[in-house]
């Protein structure tokens, strides 16, 4: 299996994947979506464990859209194993939430974030964004990683 | 001896007292023992004066003897005995007494000796004449003994005097020195013992009220300042327990809002997208009504989101920290207020009056998000008026300042005061003039962090006036302002 440009979403609110899918399919990005509904499962895509242990290790997203509040493994603690490795250590990861927290924020920078999207309540400024999103990170961003492969 | 400060003092009162006393005791001796010896002195001065006059009638008796003169001789010299055996002003010793008397006891011999010769002889006796020159120079010479007996013990009495004298100066000299040294004493120990820990405590209270609020003071091992210190230690900690209670449920306030922020706009987005999604891919599939609907749910999720926003920000404002600065220019900041409100809004013309230097010691930043609420609302409720006018002006009084903020817009029914600066009451219609009622109640609470006051007066259809009162407070920690940034 061949490296694709693909982002990777991880997010429990079911609603929110949908919206997500959608405004993603009305910027034809649908097909380079994949999804996962909780923290642990994020780290066992992007490690190849559990249920994603056939994956290719090297086919990593161009970015991952991670919420913070997560079951089982927090946003926080899944960016910290990822910055650890060293496969993953340079992987760009946007935070998307709802927060509006100056803390969250702040920390999540000092954590380590790329970027800190607030989710926004209106859905045409939602499609606006991950528009903009996709756009930035699929096409113009020059990851380090891609040169590696 | 020093553990406390009423021990301290009653020690310090009766140490002055005794040394008091003891110079009371020092002058009283010297006044009576200078009595004794003058009294004695006085007594040996009349004693020879009648040893005087005993010695010229003595001296006549032994020329002339005569019975009748001899009597009274008897008797003045009885008197002498008397005194030198009796007299204790004179403070002979028991062998210059007996020496003396048996001075007088010779005188007296003499003369009966006299007496009885006067009878045997005829007057041109030769041996007559000779006999009364042995009798005068054998009474001289006794009398004599007795006078430089007493002559020799009056020097010693007028050495004593002297001696006395200069005793007691010296005791009352010492006795002056020991009291003026326990004095400098004392007071250097209430310095060191009382003032320092005082000073140390004063400074330790500084800290505290600084922000502190670990300071503790030591134990003192003085009674008074112990329990003035434990009840400092207890103060301090029952207040570290009520901000620390406080910090507490703060967080929990913060941990509230977060759920706030965070969980009621994920159902918002839903609620927005799906409709959107419904208006976008099934359009065809409703009718006009239906459409309007799902508008409807649109405006009031955008409503929601907006109401959401708006109790973040209040309960943000609560946990900000004042920064006053002294003498803040407010005019700049109310110019920058109405520029904003210009650009959100390019149809805004409003007359603006400012009145008198407009400086007041708050916080800028906080300030301004309170004027440009009021400015807002004067704007907003003024301008469907023919002159819209807003003035703002300060006032001085005797003991505050007060910031006036009037319109001549729609007003308010002034039966609603009450309910003017509560979060979410709305004294107008939506649809009449737009708002979510959070405007004044983020204005007082800036206004209560400031510690002053606000009120409103109006009429229905009159304008409105807004006061703020600041009122004058002394060591409230104020920054100097600076000029170059008056919105902070």
């Amino acid at each position: 299996m061949s490296p694709t440009h693909h982002i990777l979403l991880v997010e429990d609110d079911l609603n929110d994947i949908e919206l997500t899918e959608e405004a993603f399919s009305k910027v034809n990005l649908l097909n380079e979506l994949k999804v996962v509904t909780d923290g642990q499962q994020a780290l066992d895509y992007l490690f190849c464990e559990g249920e994603f242990q056939n994956r290719d290790v090297d086919d990593l997203p161009s970015v991952v859209l991670l919420d913070l509040n997560l079951p089982k493994v927090d946003g926080f603690t899944v960016l910290e194993r990822i910055r650890k490795n060293e496969k993953t250590k340079v992987l760009p990861v946007v935070v998307m939430t709802s927060s509006s927290q100056d803390v969250d924020m702040m920390k999540s920078y000092q954590t380590g974030f790329n970027s800190y999207i607030q989710k926004p309540v209106n859905f045409s400024e939602f499609v606006n964004c991950v528009n903009q999103l996709g756009l930035y990170w699929l096409m113009l961003n020059r990851s380090p990683l891609k040169k590696m492969i | 001896m020093f553990k406390s400060i009423q021990g301290s003092f009653i020690t310090a009162l009766v140490l002055i007292t005794l040394i008091i006393i003891l110079l009371g005791c020092g002058t009283w001796f010297y006044f009576y023992q200078g009595q004794r010896i003058g009294d004695s002195i006085e007594s040996h001065r009349r004693f020879n004066s009648k040893l005087a006059t005993l010695s010229s009638q003595v001296q006549q008796n032994v020329y002339f003897p005569n019975l009748q003169t001899k009597v009274q001789i008897d008797q003045a010299l009885h008197d002498i005995s008397d005194q030198l055996n009796n007299n204790k002003l004179l403070g002979l010793t028991a062998l210059e007494r007996e020496k003396s008397l048996h001075h007088l006891n010779q005188v007296e011999s003499v003369l009966n000796q006299r007496v009885n010769e006067k009878q045997e002889f005829s007057a041109h006796d030769k041996s007559r004449v000779e006999n009364q020159r042995q009798a005068f120079v054998k009474i001289e010479d006794e009398l004599g003994g007795v006078s430089a007996l007493l002559q020799e013990h009056l020097v010693l009495l007028e050495n004593e005097r002297a001696r006395l004298n200069t005793l007691t100066v010296r005791i009352i000299i010492g006795v002056l020195i020991v009291l003026i040294i326990t004095i400098i004493g004392l007071t250097l120990l209430t310095f060191r013992k009382f003032l320092n820990p005082l000073k140390r405590m004063q400074r330790l209270m500084k800290e505290f009220s600084e922000g502190n609020l670990s300071a503790r003071a030591e134990p003192f091992d003085i009674v008074e300042l112990a329990r003035f210190a434990d009840t400092f230690n207890q103060m301090a900690a029952n207040l570290s327990q009520t901000i620390h209670h406080l910090e507490l449920s703060n967080e929990n306030l913060e941990s509230f809002s977060y759920s706030v922020s965070h969980d009621l706009r994920g159902p918002l987005r839903a609620m927005d997208g799906f409709s959107r999604i419904l208006e976008e891919n099934y359009a065809e599939r409703l009718d006009s009504k239906g459409l309007g609907y799902l508008q409807k749910i649109q405006k009031s999720t955008e409503r929601m989101s907006e109401l959401i926003e708006d109790i973040l920000r209040l309960s943000k404002l609560g946990r900000e920290l004042l920064n006053p600065q002294k003498n803040t220019d407010l005019e700049p900041i109310i110019h920058e207020i109405m520029h904003e409100l210009k650009e959100k809004d390019p149809t805004l013309s409003i007359q603006l009056e400012i009145n008198g230097p407009l400086r007041f010691d708050c916080d800028p930043a906080l300030m301004k998000t309170a004027l440009s609420n009021l400015l807002g609302n004067a704007c907003k409720f003024s301008k469907n008026k023919p002159h819209p006018r807003v003035k703002i002006s300060a006032i001085t009084e005797k003991d505050a300042r007060l910031l006036k903020v009037q319109d001549n817009g729609e007003g308010f029914d002034s039966r609603f005061t009450d309910h003017l600066f509560l979060p979410f009451k709305r004294l107008h219609a939506q649809t009449e003039f737009p708002g979510n009622g959070i405007g004044l109640s983020i204005v007082k609470r800036i206004i209560d962090k400031h510690r002053a006051e606000i009120w409103g007066e109006s009429h229905p259809g009159e304008g409105a006036v807004f006061t703020i009162r600041f009122p004058h407070r002394q060591g409230v920690k104020i920054h100097e302002s600076n000029p170059s940034h008056p919105a902070g």
